[in-house]
């Protein structure tokens, strides 16, 4: 096999592109790479298709995104608002997931498009309400925690289920255990290395390290507990998240370590992933009769299925106004969506059409939702300089 | 109880009147002719700086010794003597205030400098102020076995004649009790020892109704101990809002590591901080586990008290992981005392605050947040 890196430069280039782009249109970058992808893939320009070493990088980034998501919980925040904020946002998402399956089983599919339904992104939800400067307010907190629920629960839910899939029916409780008995060990042995390694843990973090071995460290853990997944037949992206939530948990914050995996994640690979998603995208098979029937419901449940808990759940603090904004700025969904149709259809429980139907969800609210909540919310909070 | 004077100057034959059956050494015979002609008094001609010499005056089982010549040199010199035989107590005098980090670095219960004295009694002559009075006006040391119970007696009973607080022993074994009923009988103190039946929290819950802070020697617990049973400190911490300083060997806080986070306990911990700075005149130096305004805002309200009270108050600036650097100050042992806000949503909770509370080098106030 030959191999050529022209796709591989040409990617690159428009990743860069996309940024400024992104920044000029007020878009967020993942759907303008999206889009440049489905301009040089198979629908329009057809310039890369089924490119081995696209594949392998866009895989990576996959790995690294969700690596990363786990990475960015932050569990001195879900703490410091005590465990009645938790709970509340643990009753939302628990709505959310229960009105998704009636929605997911109306439209004629199953589980994975309710867990579809239920996700969240959080690359959308902070920035939103970081940029209002309402990110610590009450209103703030309430959809960050449900948001941050839906986060962390979505990708356990798509593991397991999809893992309870493979084995066709049988949920191998023993086998997946195993992963998070490697969790709980590599949390052990972390704890302890704090307190008795500092000075060999501290080089991780520092910024002056010519060999990077916070990078290789971190890179090292990733990739054993994706490998570890793999070879014991659970999804991958359950191991790179849970690989990204160890180190979360060990070193709460070691933000110059963060800055150079999010360099190497949101510079390089990730880009690779979201371009590739639109590389494969089949623009045609959207436009025809059964893209065109699944588009409209999908959208009018995907709104309603948050709207509705959190006005339920946020009934005593907040308005209904302010809960249908909140509702809409949940319903934003993007990288974790699409990674839930990736997965899904690579056990073949979603078919073209309805894979893309999603992305095309989630470009759509990724872009309209946070203008909306702008919209509803700006009245009463002054925007920040 | 054994005590050992050296020098028998105007100052050592003044104190060996004060404190009967002590031991004092002296170089010069005519002032040893002096010090014989007081009653009950045992001396020992010689060299107090000679080895052979504070041995043969019975340093191996000295309870304390006490130096009291006119020369630096020599009494540093005895103090490091004492100090590698063990001796619990060492008080010194030190004539020129410059000798102070050099004193400090021997960690002796205390150091005395007449010319520093004389300048402050000076000093409030001519501003005079009221007499100074700390919030800590009740310390409680739980007795919870008789191998844990001297290092945290030390420390409050220093802590109890800087700030004349009131010190209660708490227990619930009279037999755990030794020296330390001996030493406050001799002690102008407003202390007390109470002995309770039951469990020794529930003991200490009858006394801590206004208590300020408890003090508690850390448990020796071995792997198996840990699993199946809390220590003193954890019991503690779940039964009282208290500050509760864990003991190590005292030493003056001249060095205050204040770890500082906008959990509940910033409030205590700045103004224990602050108390402990204004006390022994210390460096604060503050490690920011989380940016936050009321921690900047305490911060310079501290700063602003240093400058009024004689302390200093840095910032530590942290290149790197935050949790990793504070715990390699912990254990550097550079810090006479750690503040430590426990239960704040930050790596320090759990584990690893666990493990500074039960393993650091030195003392650790714990600040329930």
């Amino acid at each position: 096999m030959e191999l050529t890196l022209q796709p591989l430069a040409l990617i690159t280039i428009l990743a860069m592109v996309a940024h400024f782009l992104s920044q000029r249109l007020k878009a967020p970058v993942i759907v303008v790479e999206i889009i440049f992808g489905i301009i040089i893939g198979r629908n329009l320009l057809n310039l890369i298709s089924d490119d081995f070493v696209i594949d392998f990088l866009a895989l990576l980034g996959f790995i690294f995104l969700m690596f990363l998501s786990g990475l960015e919980i932050d569990f001195n925040q879900i703490e410091s608002r005590g465990w009645g904020n938790i709970f509340k946002g643990l009753i939302a998402f628990s709505l959310i997931l229960a009105l998704s399956y009636i929605g997911a089983l109306a439209m004629g599919y199953g589980f994975i498009l309710a867990l579809i339904f239920s996700t969240t992104s959080l690359g959308v939800v902070v920035p939103t309400l970081r940029n209002l400067g309402i990110s610590k307010s009450g209103e703030g907190q309430s959809i960050l925690l449900t948001a941050m629920a839906a986060d962390f629960l979505t990708i356990l839910l798509l593991t397991f289920y999809s893992v309870w899939l493979r084995k066709s029916g049988e949920l191998p409780i023993f086998v997946v255990s195993t992963l998070f008995i490697a969790y709980g060990v590599a949390y052990i042995v972390g704890k302890k290395a704090l307190w008795h390694f500092p000075e060999f843990l501290s080089s991780w973090f520092k910024p002056d390290q010519p060999t990077e071995v916070g990078v290789r460290s971190a890179i090292a853990i990733m990739l054993a507990f994706v490998a570890y997944s793999r070879s014991i037949g659970v999804e991958e992206i359950l191991g790179a998240f849970l690989a990204g939530v160890l180190l979360s948990v060990l070193f709460r914050g070691g933000s110059i370590l963060e800055e150079k995996l999010y360099a190497i994640g949101y510079g390089f690979l990730i880009p690779i992933f979201f371009i590739n998603v639109g590389i494969n995208f089949r623009f045609d098979l959207l436009l025809n009769r059964s893209g065109l029937l699944i588009v409209p419901p999908l959208v009018f449940i995907a709104f309603l299925v948050k709207i509705m808990p959190t006005i339920l759940v946020n009934y005593k603090s907040l308005s209904i106004k302010e809960s249908v904004a909140a509702g809409i700025l949940l319903t934003s969904n993007l990288s974790l969506v699409i990674a839930a149709a990736e997965v899904g259809r690579r056990l073949g429980i979603i078919d073209e059409a309805l894979e893309a139907a999603i992305i095309f969800l989630a470009i759509f609210t990724s872009t309209v939702c946070p203008i909306i909540y702008r919209k509803m919310t700006v009245e009463k909070t002054p925007q920040p300089m | 109880m054994r005590i050992i004077i050296v020098g028998g100057g105007r100052t050592g034959y003044h104190l060996v009147q004060q404190i009967p059956r002590s031991v004092i050494i002296e170089k010069n015979p005519d002032k040893v002719e002096r010090l014989n002609s007081l009653v009950g008094v045992k001396t020992v001609l010689g060299d107090g700086a000679d080895e052979k010499v504070l041995l043969s005056a019975g340093l191996e089982d000295a309870d304390a010794v006490i130096i009291v010549t006119a020369d630096d040199q020599i009494n540093y010199k005895v103090a490091s003597i004492a100090k590698k035989y063990g001796v619990r107590n060492i008080i010194t005098r030190m004539e020129n205030p410059d000798n102070e980090t050099r004193f400090n670095s021997l960690e002796l219960s205390a150091i005395l400098c007449p010319t520093t004295v004389v300048a402050e009694y000076i000093k409030e002559l001519i501003h005079p102020g009221a007499e100074k009075e700390y919030f800590i006006k009740k310390i409680l040391v739980p007795i919870v076995s008789p191998d844990t119970l001297a290092k945290a007696f030390e420390e409050a009973l220093q802590l109890s004649l800087k700030t004349d607080a009131q010190l209660i022993l708490v227990g619930n074994n009279q037999e755990y009790v030794g020296e330390e009923r001996k030493i406050l009988s001799l002690l102008d103190l407003p202390a007390s020892i109470e002995i309770e039946k039951g469990d020794i929290t529930a003991a200490v819950e009858k006394h801590a109704k206004g208590a300020d802070l408890i003090v508690v020697d850390p448990e020796e617990m071995s792997y198996f101990e840990k699993i199946i049973k809390k220590s003193i400190i954890k019991r503690l911490l779940a039964r009282f809002d208290t500050p509760i300083l864990v003991s190590r060997h005292f030493k003056p806080y001249k060095r205050i590591l204040l770890l500082a986070d906008s959990s509940n306990a910033l409030l205590v911990s700045f103004e224990m901080a602050r108390l402990f700075g204004e006390i022994f005149r210390s460096q604060i130096e503050i490690m920011v586990l989380e940016e936050s305004e009321s921690i900047e805002n305490a911060r310079h309200s501290l700063r602003d008290e240093g400058k009024a009270h004689d302390f200093k108050v840095e910032k530590l600036g942290v290149e790197g992981n935050v949790n990793i650097e504070t715990v390699k100050l912990v254990k550097s042992g550079d810090y006479d005392l750690t503040i430590l806000p426990w239960g704040s949503p930050t790596l320090l909770k759990d584990d690893l605050g666990d493990s500074i509370v039960h393993n650091a080098p030195k003392s650790i106030l714990v600040v329930k947040g």
